[in-house]
């Protein structure tokens, strides 16, 4: 593993692997579940309004700051907004890598299913609630969780071209084969129009109703990999001669069109072999963080598909493949975040990776074997992440929007310009969104989620737990950014 | 399917695939362009 500067080759490789960042699980199994709440059709109109004042606009912001620093979190966010907020860049670097803390877990339960649908024995299980709380309530997920993490440490220890690049120019392809498959089947089953037009038909009550555009909000903060700091890491792989604005577009519009898809097949699928129960099972979200559509309901349905056993865990099979590859296509973004902070600090490549895999396992565990200390790292990490994108708004403002604009995001290699519409996005759309958004998810905490303990920093879903997590992370990279500062800038010029 | 359904999908069909293609379509010139 060499310490020497690799870039990804083409432009299509960098796409390829930044989609991977991007498609994850939550474009499969949240996504539908968040369209059947929210009435169909009326939260598609949002949701494509969302992508380009929030998503579109952050990732811009994250393939600029990264191809014109080419440092990790820390170091790009203290070059643009100054060294004083290096402690910035520390928590959206850390907000991400908490959730690869637990997202390897996700990954694990994926890879378990696929072993069992292979086998067939998971069709075979008429009971599904059983087996998924009994493979969660074991110590099966730490071993899943384990070879999640070695499967992405071998992918980072290749490098940037022999492993990231390699393995999303093939899975990436892979997963939207899968999907397409999927797709084709699910549209053809009898009963299938039903959920592709629940799906589209929208409602116009709904349409006018608040929580439906926040909602749409949610998920694409969420959804696209905007905000995560996983963009600028790559982009620090790019070429000069790199585009910036077609290739946030391209990231943008690849990841809704694969939700997009996933979403038709879920609806169809559901409809056709579930009329009826179905579309209150997927609105009930069974289960916990929309594992219950996945891992409960969907197995159902395979078992019920017409063209008998082999058909049904040959589908079975290739969905449990293709939710496999969108997590590990993003949990090895994730950790290669990690270890470009710790290279950047002044750890050797290949130490950072060990740190990184060894932390990873060990913070991973409390998730793999309690589903409620799963659902609160999903909360604390999950709003973390809107704090990660308003501090990316942030480091551009400070740095002079305009002049970013010009300079980074227009500057050597780009195909088109982007024009003044985009300093009003990020100095003042996507700041009110970040507050809006907490203040929304702190509101529900308060009078529906958790109304007595809502300042009890021990509940699940509490501001409080949210307030104490992130003060005592902030509070630690405010205290050690000087240190921070002093290895990331003292390392440059030594290697310069 | 009522004119509505239609109306919104072919709205976010469009935008969202639609907009995929025309990015790709513009990036593929512009790569063709640059390596000429």
């Amino acid at each position: 593993m060499s310490e020497k500067k690799e870039q990804f080759t083409s432009r299509w490789g960098m796409i390829l692997a930044v989609i991977g960042i991007a498609v994850g699980t939550g474009n499969i199994w949240r996504f539908s579940r968040i369209v059947a709440q929210n009435g169909g059709g009326s939260f598609l109109i949002p949701w494509v309004i969302f992508l380009l004042i929030w998503s579109i606009p952050l990732i811009i912001a994250e393939f600029a700051i990264g191809k014109a620093t080419r440092k990790g979190t820390v170091g790009g966010l203290a070059m643009l907004a100054g060294e004083r907020f290096a402690w910035m860049g520390a928590f959206v670097g850390f907000v991400t890598t908490a959730i690869m803390f637990y997202y390897s877990v996700v990954a694990g339960w994926c890879m378990k299913y696929l072993t069992s649908s292979l086998s067939g024995s998971l069709l075979t299980t008429g009971d599904y609630i059983s087996l998924w709380e009994s493979f969660t309530g074991g110590y099966e997920p730490i071993l899943f969780h384990a070879i999640a993490m070695a499967i992405g440490g071998f992918v980072i220890y290749k490098g940037v071209v022999r492993g990231i690049e390699r393995t999303n120019r093939i899975l990436i392809p892979s997963l939207l084969i899968i999907l397409l498959t999927l797709a084709v089947r699910a549209v053809t089953l009898r009963g299938a129009m039903d959920g592709i037009a629940y799906l589209f038909t929208p409602n116009l009550e709904m349409l006018l109703d608040y929580k439906v555009w926040l909602a749409a909000l949610t998920q694409n903060a969420w959804d696209t990999g905007a905000g995560w700091g996983l963009i600028l890491t790559y982009a620090i792989y790019a070429r000069k001669k790199e585009d910036i604005a077609l290739n946030a577009a391209l990231t943008g519009f690849g990841n809704n069109s694969v939700s997009l898809l996933a979403g038709i097949t879920i609806f169809a699928t559901v409809f056709a072999l579930a009329p009826g129960e179905g579309i209150k099972e997927l609105i009930s979200g069974r289960g916990s963080t929309n594992t219950g559509l996945a891992f409960i309901f969907l197995p159902q349905l395979f078992g019920k598909m017409p063209g008998g056993t082999g058909l049904q865990t040959f589908f079975s099979s290739i969905f449990f493949l293709g939710l496999t590859f969108a997590a590990i296509t993003s949990l090895i973004s994730m950790i290669e975040l990690s270890v470009r902070v710790f290279s950047d600090l002044g750890l050797e490549r290949k130490r950072a990776l060990w740190l990184t895999l060894t932390l990873g396992f060990l913070l991973g565990i409390p998730s793999a074997l309690s589903l409620t200390f799963f659902e609160n790292q999903d909360w604390v990490w999950g709003i973390g992440l809107m704090i990660s994108g308003g501090f990316i708004a942030f480091a551009v403002i400070k740095h002079g929007a305009d002049k970013f604009r010009r300079e980074a995001i227009n500057g050597e290699g780009s195909d088109v310009q982007v024009g003044k519409w985009y300093n009003v996005i990020i100095t003042w759309l996507v700041p009110a969104q970040v507050f809006i958004l907490i203040g929304w998810w702190f509101f529900l905490a308060i009078t529906e989620f958790d109304r007595e303990g809502w300042w009890n920093p021990f509940h699940t879903y509490s501001v409080g737990t949210c307030l104490l997590q992130w003060g005592v992370i902030m509070t630690f990279f405010v205290v050690i950014n000087r240190f921070m500062v002093r290895r990331i800038f003292q390392r440059s010029t030594e290697v310069s | 399917m009522t004119a509505g359904t239609i109306v919104t999908m072919v709205i976010t069909i469009g935008v969202i695939w639609g907009g995929l293609l025309f990015v790709l379509v513009t990036a593929l010139k512009k790569e063709r362009s640059k390596e000429q």
